[in-house]
């Protein structure tokens, strides 16, 4: 067996990567390009990893909690490669791993770990079965893509049977729980949370429910790393039968969660790699449960997942929201209180063409909406008045939208759908700078 | 108060779409119109209620489809009779299928549906997704979107709900969507229907007010005139957004 990539492969790659970069074009294309002239190329690059790969697949929170696990390892001393520039087709992940391989096609890393988008992650698994499989939910999404839910959950349950030593389940989703994987040997781990948290996480049947209470929680007794309790930005965790209370990097309770997940993960990861422990290099690291934790705590979130920008007198908030669980989710566990609260809504095919999601959002507590834009301004401008909240404005013009949201000093929040948030983040770097302000992590 | 009861029609299997948006606004725009509303969620086993002025019914998965099955066929004959009296309906998508004659699933299996319209549903391998657009004689311009693989056809002549100006329809020949028989309407848009098209969601209203109290006019509304702005302007964007 080899073990270096095509020199060849990777010249092209980092060519193509240069001329992108002073082109200012796609990140995807030099992996597209790679792709399509050496099939083998990213099989022949990840199996260098000694500690192997690591894939994140599911409908909400893949990002957050790829980038948990990503820099949390690498805190722990592991050179860790991933696809954070949130590009998670095949081809995005090999444009990831091009900057850091040498001439010669060495990989110089020890572990890799990668998002996947739903409908890319099987064709993964059949290129490159990875190592470590890490599902977080099947909710409903991008329906417009996948036509039904039922066929994001086949694929996932596809990705989990790839997984050859780990896998590693949310134990309260209810379809996502009953995932297993074909190599007998893999360890199965599970996360959840405790069920007095419960309301702060709803299903989409919770959703379509809760105006009849048919909601039946689901047990997450399996978990070996439990989200016990939340008291504001502090989470408490019970790993494998130990509590520890961390104050946490990133915010919102869907990301207290997400880090629970990753923990998870990542122990999965310390007990079942053969290279932690057979290899010197790797015989000082502590991978205890404590120093995991500690290691994810310390995360800063992800591209325009809970970021927050510092223009004149306001902190601005920027929440990414694209279907009705991560929507709802966000609502009940973002403090709202003293804050300005604006939505976006667009409608191209990476937020979803169809909005009637919108409609199975639980807006309870939202009360009055200062901004509603985007595409999609007036049908999401309907739906929260027909939710008997008051929408001040609402306009299809972001600019001119987020202009006038921005007036006047406070805390400020933006929920948007990912094209809106894109055009929004660029609008808010740019002010930020005008004004000579600091762009800041949210914290 | 004028009391209107509303039935939602295998809520927790037909409401994958945002279709439960429709019982929102019709709930809301009858407290509006000064009605009480009261919603009956019905499921596969439960309690049919004794008065029902209005039915809506949903979009699901083909798994929820076969969840209902058995419940639909076994109420079937009293759906049909409350049509034929003039209850005001609202089927979408997967429902509008099964009030149809029966479903060809691409293995030539034949199932049955329950016959409200005299239409029948044939699976095909081409799924029709985007946003839709039609005309409608009685509702003007109807804006949402389609996400379906069964196409539908008429077995009889019949009156569609709209000629489509944009997307599919109930098929990729006819170039019509759903269907109007007594007041029952089976539709492929979501978006919710109701949400961007108030006057069907204004005609369920009148014709349930008519069927329990004999009077058709509604009664004016100043809450619902900024609503209805709303509405119009999401109408006409969608209606120029691409397929």
């Amino acid at each position: 067996m080899k073990n270096t990539s095509s020199p060849l492969s990777v010249a092209v790659g980092k060519g193509v990567q240069g001329a992108c970069k002073i082109l200012k074009r796609g990140h995807s294309l030099p992996g597209m390009i790679v792709e399509k002239m050496d099939a083998g190329f990213l099989s022949s690059a990840l199996r260098q990893l000694p500690l192997g790969t690591m894939i994140v697949c599911g409908t909400n929170g893949k990002t957050t909690t790829a980038r948990l696990i990503a820099q949390a390892l690498s805190s722990l001393g592991l050179k860790t490669v991933t696809n954070d520039s949130g590009a998670n087709f095949t081809r995005g992940i090999i444009s990831s791993l091009l900057p850091l391989m040498t001439p010669s096609g060495k990989l110089p890393c020890d572990i890799g770990v990668f998002e996947l988008d739903e409908a890319w992650a099987p064709i993964f698994c059949r290129q490159f079965p990875p190592d470590y499989a890490l599902i977080l939910n099947c909710c409903r999404d991008q329906l417009d893509r996948y036509g039904e839910r039922d066929a994001v959950e086949a694929m996932l349950s596809q990705v989990a049977s790839f997984a050859k030593r780990g896998l590693i389940l949310n134990a309260a989703d209810r379809r996502v729980k009953g995932f297993s994987s074909r190599f007998p040997e893999a360890k199965t781990s599970f996360y959840g949370f405790d069920l007095s948290l419960s309301p702060l996480f709803p299903g989409d049947e919770d959703l379509i429910c809760m105006r009849h209470g048919c909601v039946s929680p689901v047990q997450s007794d399996l978990a070996s790393v439990v989200l016990r309790a939340i008291t504001g930005n502090t989470a408490t965790f019970e790993i494998e039968g130990q509590k520890l209370s961390l104050e946490m990097g990133i915010k919102g309770s869907f990301n207290f969660l997400n880090a629970a997940a990753a923990i998870c993960g990542i122990l999965n990861i310390a007990r079942t790699c053969p290279a932690l422990k057979n290899s010197v290099r790797f015989k000082d690291l502590d991978l205890g449960p404590k120093a995991v934790a500690e290691a994810v705590s310390k995360v800063r979130p992800a591209f325009g997942r809970g970021e927050g920008f510092k223009i004149g007198q306001s902190h601005v908030e920027m929440v990414l929201v694209k279907n009705p669980v991560g929507f709802s989710s966000a609502l009940r566990s973002i403090p709202l209180e003293g804050k300005e609260v604006m939505v976006a809504l667009n409608d191209q095919s990476a937020d979803g063409r169809d909005v009637s999601w919108i409609y199975d959002v639980d807006y309870s507590n939202l009360s009055t909406i200062k901004a509603v834009s985007g595409q999609r301004a007036f049908d999401m401008a309907l739906c929260l008045e027909y939710n008997g909240k008051k929408v001040v404005r609402a306009d299809l013009d972001i600019e001119e939208s987020l202009m006038h949201f921005l007036e006047g000093g406070g805390d400020k929040i933006i929920f948007s759908s990912y094209t809106s948030m894109l055009s929004i983040r660029k609008i808010l770097l740019d002010l930020d700078k005008s004004k000579g302000g600091n762009l800041y992590a949210a914290d | 108060m004028r009391r209107i009861d509303v039935l939602s029609l295998y809520t927790n299997d037909m409401s994958f779409y945002g279709d439960m948006g429709n019982v929102l606004i019709v709930s809301k725009r009858l407290s509006f119109y000064g009605f009480e509303p009261v919603v009956h969620f019905y499921n596969p086993g439960d309690s049919f209620p004794d008065h029902v002025d209005m039915i809506l019914g949903g979009g699901g998965q083909d798994s929820g489809q076969k969840n209902i099955f058995d419940d639909l066929q076994m109420r079937g004959k009293m759906l049909r009779q409350l049509s034929t009296q003039g209850v005001p309906m609202l089927m979408i998508c997967g429902m509008y299928q099964l009030f149809g004659k029966y479903f060809l699933t691409n293995s030539g299996k034949k199932i049955p549906g329950i016959s409200v319209f005299d239409v029948y549903t044939e699976a095909t391998s081409d799924r029709l997704i985007g946003n839709l657009v039609e005309e409608s004689e009685l509702f003007g311009r109807l804006a949402g979107f389609e996400n379906h693989s069964g196409q539908t056809y008429f077995s009889s002549p019949l009156t569609p709900l709209g000629k489509v100006t944009s997307g599919g329809g109930n098929n990729s020949k006819d170039g019509v969507d759903g269907v109007i028989v007594n007041n029952t309407i089976g539709t492929y848009l979501h978006g919710p229907v109701l949400s961007k098209n108030p006057k069907l969601a204004d005609f369920l209203i009148c014709k349930a007010q008519l069927e329990r109290y004999g009077e058709e006019q509604l009664p004016p509304s100043p809450v619902l005139r900024r609503i209805d702005e709303l509405a119009a302007k999401g109408n006409e964007v969608a209606s120029r957004r691409p397929r």
